[in-house]
């Protein structure tokens, strides 16, 4: 029997938490690490010496995983995510994306980003903007090549009807919709979400976990996500670190024990149910120790 | 047949926008009218609308000549502050240190009375073009800087950091994104910075010209010819509100993505 298969109350009993069940491996085919990152920590740019955002960090991301953040506001999530992108420097440790330096992941296009805002050129067509970086990145790709990629990317995110629209013209979801066409344009390997969710409203959000969810099923990506929805962490990670604050750091991984596919029915399987109720409690447990430090 | 009638709508809407502006200002001009022949007031003290009229008509062709000659220091003085005003931004933005260095005499320069400094241009380069077109160029540049630099600024720092995970450089960055997302800002600068213009080469023609509106406004006042000061100031405001247009349509072809301020209906 395994831990999937057990009953609910054997799982949730204290002392048996489901971070034991790491051994159950979810459905989905992933692979060797993708992204390593080695007891690295960040600090205030600018301050020597200075307090850190983020220490003691080490992770392992396989290949074609989903892997959510979540933590406090402030914990430094979106440090770590831009630190994977190359935006950031570690101060201290090491970091690589599939065997090199995140920089140069990034310069290779192995990296895709999404942020909370769209950030989408109020001049340019939803059919330009999601071309615009691939063709910044590499000016040996033609403007016809670049329009192609991104009409065929437009049309996986269900934005087939909308390429010639501007921004202006296209609803929030729409935005973040072309805002990922824009990223995987690109066609790298991973796709870094931070918070890409958080300014649509509740039924828009389920939807774009949906699109998402469908995205990784069609293409394999490597999907590292920033979210502060405990619902959304479990619905789409196979794995969920959730970091505490002051300083940023991971206090527990935990495992999803749901296969893949998943969907609307993932909800009601009471294994969601006790992943979110135990993702709750870290959570609790690291924002009262994070209070207690400041 | 739909865009036609888009089109016919469009210019309703125009009009009848306009409509309530219009009715003001001709209940202004009657009840003026009607202030000066009631009191008997005396044309040397405040000319009634009809009196401006006449003046208008009967000095037309010096006044047309005079407008020629005011437009052009506009246009030119105009254009070598949007010349400057969108330079500075660039640099400021582009080299930060230089940037840093540079800001803080410029806000210290906008805050001399430039009006002062319209003698010592007369003493410095003649009563030719040169003086006015040197006062509206330091009278006007400063908000094209101020707007083109919240523009150039206000990109959202994960556009940038977006474009920089991508290899991206500065260059990229200002051409591609910056540069485009000030113009908005830029052409709200320009449309403050065209009224200032006018009033440049006004004071520039007062502070010493032989020609041009401002000089016809002082010579007139000289006179006590105040009905000919007023038709004088009637050109010289339809010069201003036509330059704002002109830019304001240079906005709409240019840039017809921009969000557009409607500032009657916000209000």
């Amino acid at each position: 029997m395994n831990a999937a298969s057990e009953p609910a109350a054997n799982r949730a009993l204290p002392g048996s938490p489901i971070e034991n069940a790491a051994s159950v491996r979810p459905a989905g085919k992933t692979g060797p690490a993708m992204i390593t990152v080695q007891d690295i920590a960040i600090s205030y740019p600018g301050i020597k010496n200075g307090p850190a955002v983020i220490q003691d960090i080490s992770l392992s991301i396989r290949d074609g995983s989903i892997v959510s953040l979540i933590g406090p506001s402030g914990c430094g999530k979106s440090t770590l995510l831009k630190a994977i992108a190359g935006l950031v420097p570690p101060s201290r440790g090491r970091m690589d994306i599939a065997g090199i330096a995140p920089q140069e992941a990034a310069q290779r296009r192995l990296v895709g980003l999404v942020f909370q805002e769209a950030n989408l050129l109020p001049w340019k067509t939803a059919l330009d903007n999601a071309a615009f970086l691939l063709q910044v990145s590499d000016k040996r790709v033609s403007a016809k090549e670049a329009r192609e990629r991104a009409g065929e990317n437009l049309k996986l995110v269900g934005l087939g009807d909308a390429l010639t629209k501007l921004p202006s013209q296209l609803s929030g979801g729409m935005r973040q919709r072309a805002s990922i066409a824009r990223a995987l344009t690109l066609n790298p390997q991973i796709l870094l979400m931070d918070e890409p969710f958080g300014a649509l409203d509740a039924i828009t959000r389920e939807e774009m976990s949906y699109l998402i969810l469908d995205i990784w099923e069609r293409t394999g990506k490597t999907i590292v996500l920033v979210t502060h929805s405990i619902d959304e962490a479990v619905l789409l990670s196979h794995e969920v670190h959730v970091m505490g604050a002051k300083p940023g750091r991971i206090v527990c991984s935990i495992t999803v024990p749901l296969a893949f596919p998943r969907n609307s029915q993932s909800f009601a399987d009471p294994r969601f149910r006790e992943t979110e109720i135990l993702l709750r409690d870290r959570l609790i447990e690291s924002h009262g120790r994070s209070r207690q430090a400041s | 047949m739909t865009d036609k009638s888009n089109k016919g709508s469009d210019l309703f809407v125009a009009l009848t926008g306009m409509l309530p502006g219009l009715v003001l200002f001709l209940v202004v001009l009657v009840l003026w009218e009607l202030i000066i022949q009631v009191f008997n007031v005396s044309i040397f003290v405040l000319p009634a609308p009809s009196n401006i009229a006449v003046s208008l008509m009967a000095n037309a062709a010096a006044l047309a000549t005079a407008t020629l000659i005011t437009a052009k220091e506009v246009l030119v003085g105009f254009a070598f502050a949007a010349v400057v005003g969108i330079a500075l931004a660039l640099l400021i933005v582009r080299f930060r240190l230089f940037g840093r260095a540079l800001y803080p005499l410029i806000v210290l320069f906008q805050t001399v009375p430039k009006v002062a400094l319209a003698p010592i241009f007369i003493l410095w380069f003649g009563y030719d073009l040169a003086p006015k077109i040197v006062l509206i160029m330091v009278i006007a540049f400063f908000p094209i800087t101020l707007d083109m630099l919240v523009g150039l600024q206000s990109v959202e720092q994960s556009f940038v950091s977006l474009m920089k995970s991508v290899g991206a450089k500065e260059n990229d960055i200002m051409l591609r994104v910056r540069i485009p997302h000030a113009m908005p800002h830029l052409m709200a600068g320009m449309k403050v910075a065209i009224t200032f213009s006018v009033i440049g080469a006004i004071v520039g023609e007062f502070a010493g010209a032989s020609a041009g509106l401002g000089y016809m406004i002082q010579f007139a006042s000289t006179q006590l010819d105040t009905a000919l000061v007023f038709a004088a100031l009637v050109v010289v405001s339809l010069v201003g509100v036509v330059f704002y247009y002109a830019i304001e349509i240079l906005e709409r072809i240019l840039i017809p993505w921009a969000p557009k301020f409607d500032a009657v209906n916000r209000a």
